[in-house]
């Protein structure tokens, strides 16, 4: 999948979660440009091509980052943090989705910047609806400004 | 009145003249007349003083003198008073000479050829006039002695007058002098005098207080008494001893010790009364003083700096632990204190010697038993003009018992907090647990709902209905599951959640939450009240949390009715806004009607009407942070009133 252009970067550890995406992306004719890491320091190797990919450019970030806030290793706001806060990716359009509905957790992503904010609802049939307006919104609609480097 | 036989002088040198005389008197026979003789004015100025006759016939011509000269010499050397009686008798006569010898005390003046009837007549006459002249004498030496008796009298009355003026102004000035208000008044009680301190202490002037005017400067509530004890005396004229107060020119009343005493007359009749008052509030409270220290056991001690004589009182001693007769050094003191309170102590009293601000410390005292007390002292120097000190003064009380108190208070205290942390430990791991209930237990509901509803739509027709029946079973309890998750963790939000209260305008809050809930009663028919809903206090996001709650409930329990109908109104009362929410749905039973506002409580079963048993809960959680309280009432299908209060302050918790 590394060779392929990314569009979509998932970063989910449940792996019930990421099937699930899995199949709303299929279902919506994306599943072929997304990319799944499993934790926030391999989110990070990726988004800042170094490590397990080194050999990524950096000049071809994904169009949008799907991002759990409760990650191994590093966790979402950690990545939401670095992320926003480096001139090279700053401009990287990122959805915070996560079970929590923690008051704390919405304001601190909305701090940091990010682009969008959904909890993921019990109810699969409005998660698949999620994945799609997020396959439009972002993928179709919404062109990330280009990157000078 | 002329003697019986008067003694009569002839002073003439013829001694036929002098008989002539004689045998002339002779023929008298009324008066047996005796005859003395002089030929010269030396014999008979001799025979005057010798013989004292009644009266003296006198020739103007003698051998040795002129009759005038014999006058002037008789003045001169007799009595005048009891001179005798002088009839100049002579031929040598002439105005000028009779006049002269009138002038020079001559009774009168006859020529010798005179008659014996002018004689006789004149010599009575003047031995009349000698009579009265020595009787006028007699009176006028009577009449001298009595008036210097009188003087006399009168003299010691005016110094005793005197005496007594400069008695009463000594008295006055003394009284005037004293610390004490005095005055006196008749023997009917009223008041003619009062001291200056009387005028001084009432700011009175002597007009206001004449008579019976000092009534003014008593307390009204006291008077009475007075005036009748006071009015007892003047009718008994017994002495008159009381205490009260006399109102001072500030207006601040001062207690008097009031003392009258009669001044009486030698029959024992009352003349006067000479009162005095005695202030003796500072007394009292000295007295009061001396009471609280004994009472508060409260030691007391004097230190003087330049012999270092130390005074304890008793409870002093007692405080550290010595017996009552032994004597106190300051180093003894300090001795007496704990080994770590002792620099403390000594360094504080210095200071307070140094400066002269008031020093107050706690220490231990170790009594010689070894037992230690906490003692409370404070002390106060004196300094004398020149700024040294000379004593030091003050008063120390046993605090152990405070002190075991504060320390329980402190491990009490400790203890509290102790438990506090932990309370705020087992908070923290229940929001933790809520976290993470919020992320993981949603997850696999996720999954399950997820992988059921790809069973479903990927597979519906490789499996039988009834399987497939389950499967949306087994959808709707997961999605029922994660309402249920997401209700308990906002009600545990709102244990920790702070209320931000601010001014809410309800009518507008329950018209938004109206609108947003207008989707679950689509095609339904409802009717809607909006009757007066009164602004209010509290934290608008909460409070639309409780209306959504009570609207959507009451939307919810009218679903069987058609129309339903729901009022929704509120009031100001005494103890704050009241508010409710009225519907005609299905109601309850009174009965369980306290289960209603607890997590988990439902009154009507699932299949029926859908919910958690969470709403009523949380609704009742909010209104009771807000310090208000909820209330339902209802009947069995006949609708239920929820409703709510509010203080109009707020109390928020």
């Amino acid at each position: 999948m590394i060779e392929g252009i990314v569009e979509i970067l998932l970063v989910e550890d449940n792996p019930d979660d990421i099937k699930l995406a899995q199949y709303a992306f299929q279902k919506n004719h994306l599943i072929n440009t997304v990319h799944i890491v499993r934790d926030g320091a391999e989110a990070l190797e990726f988004l800042f091509c170094t490590g397990r990919y080194a050999g990524r450019q950096i000049e071809n970030p994904p169009k949008v980052v799907l991002l759990d806030l409760k990650l191994p290793l590093v966790d979402g706001i950690e990545v939401l943090r670095q992320l926003k806060s480096n001139p090279q990716t700053q401009s990287i359009p990122v959805v915070v989705m996560t079970s929590s509905r923690e008051e704390s957790d919405v304001v601190e992503s909305y701090k940091l910047g990010v682009n969008s904010y959904i909890v993921k609802p019990v109810d699969f049939d409005q998660f698949t609806d999620v994945v799609q307006k997020l396959g439009y919104y972002w993928l179709l609609l919404n062109q990330s400004p280009t990157l000078e480097a | 009145m002329i003697p019986l036989t008067p003694r009569i002088l002839l002073v003439d040198e013829s001694s036929a003249d002098r008989e002539s005389v004689r045998q002339m008197l002779s023929r008298d026979e009324s008066t047996a007349w005796q005859f003395v003789e002089a030929s010269t004015a030396e014999a008979g100025l001799h025979l005057c003083r010798t013989t004292q006759p009644d009266c003296v016939l006198l020739e103007y011509r003698l051998p040795d003198l002129t009759g005038i000269e014999f006058l002037n010499r008789l003045k001169t050397e007799t009595d005048q008073t009891t001179r005798c009686a002088v009839i100049m008798l002579t031929c040598q006569g002439n105005e000028a000479i009779a006049v002269q010898a009138m002038k020079r005390g001559a009774d009168d003046y006859l020529p010798k050829s005179c008659d014996v009837e002018s004689l006789i007549c004149a010599m009575r006459s003047a031995m009349e006039k000698r009579m009265l002249r020595q009787q006028l004498a007699q009176h006028r030496l009577e009449l001298a002695r009595l008036s210097k008796a009188e003087r006399n009298a009168t003299l010691k009355a005016d110094s005793a007058v005197q005496a007594f003026r400069e008695s009463e102004k000594r008295f006055r000035t003394m009284v005037n002098a004293m610390p004490q208000l005095g005055w006196i008044t008749r023997a009917d009680g009223h008041v003619f005098w009062y001291n200056k301190r009387w005028y001084e202490y009432t700011g009175t002037t002597p007009a206001e207080m004449e008579g019976w005017g000092w009534q003014r400067v008593h307390d009204p509530a006291v008077l009475p008494v007075v005036l009748e004890r006071w009015n007892a005396c003047l009718v008994t004229g017994l002495p008159f001893e009381m205490e009260f107060p006399l109102r001072r020119a500030d207006g601040q009343y001062r207690t008097f010790l009031t003392r009258v005493q009669p001044l009486k007359d030698r029959d024992g009749k009352v003349v006067q009364w000479f009162g005095t008052n005695t202030d003796v509030t500072d007394l009292h409270a000295s007295e009061a003083l001396q009471l609280a220290l004994a009472g508060g056991q409260i030691g007391t001690w004097h230190r003087n700096i330049a012999t270092g004589e130390i005074t304890w009182n008793d409870q002093c001693k007692r405080i550290f632990g010595i017996s009552p007769d032994s004597t106190v050094t300051y180093e003894r003191f300090l001795n007496s204190l704990h080994q770590d309170d002792r620099d403390r102590a000594d360094r504080a009293i210095q200071i307070s010697l140094e400066t002269g601000a008031d020093y107050e410390i706690e220490f231990r005292s170790v009594w010689p038993d070894g037992s230690v007390h906490w003692v409370a002292a404070k002390g106060r120097a004196e300094f004398d003009s020149n700024g040294r000190a000379i004593s030091l003064q003050g008063a120390a009380i046993d605090i152990s018992r405070r002190k075991e108190t504060e320390q329980q208070i402190a491990s009490l205290n400790a203890d509290l907090e102790r438990r506090t942390r932990e309370l705020q430990d087992a908070n923290k791991d229940l929001e933790a647990f809520a976290y993470s209930v919020s992320h993981d237990l949603r997850a696999p509901l996720r999954a399950i709902d997820g992988f059921s509803k790809i069973v479903l739509a990927d597979f519906g027709s490789l499996i039988p209905d009834e399987a497939r029946q389950y499967l949306i079973d087994v959808r709707t309890n997961t999605q029922r599951m994660g309402l249920l998750v997401d209700d308990l963790l906002q009600f545990a939000r709102l244990g920790r959640q702070a209320v931000q209260p601010q001014s809410v305008r309800t009518e507008d809050l329950v018209r938004r939450c109206l609108d947003e809930l207008k989707p679950t009663w689509e095609g339904r028919l409802i009717e809607i009240q909006i009757d007066n809903l009164p602004a209010c206090r509290g934290d608008p996001a909460l409070l639309k949390q409780v209306w959504m709650n009570l609207l959507a409930n009451a939307i919810k329990y009218t679903v069987k009715r058609s129309p339903a109908k729901i009022e929704i109104g509120g009031r100001v009362n005494k103890d704050g806004l009241e508010y409710f929410v009225k519907d005609n749905g299905v109601g309850f039973d009174m009965r369980y009607s306290h289960k209603l506002f607890n997590v988990f409580q439902r009154l009507h079963r699932l299949e029926e009407y859908e919910g958690t048993g969470v709403g009523l809960a949380i609704v009742k959680r909010i209104i009771q942070r807000h310090g208000g309280r909820v209330r339902a009432e209802a009947l069995p299908e006949m609708g239920a009133t929820f409703s709510f209060e509010l203080p109009i302050e707020g109390s928020f918790k």
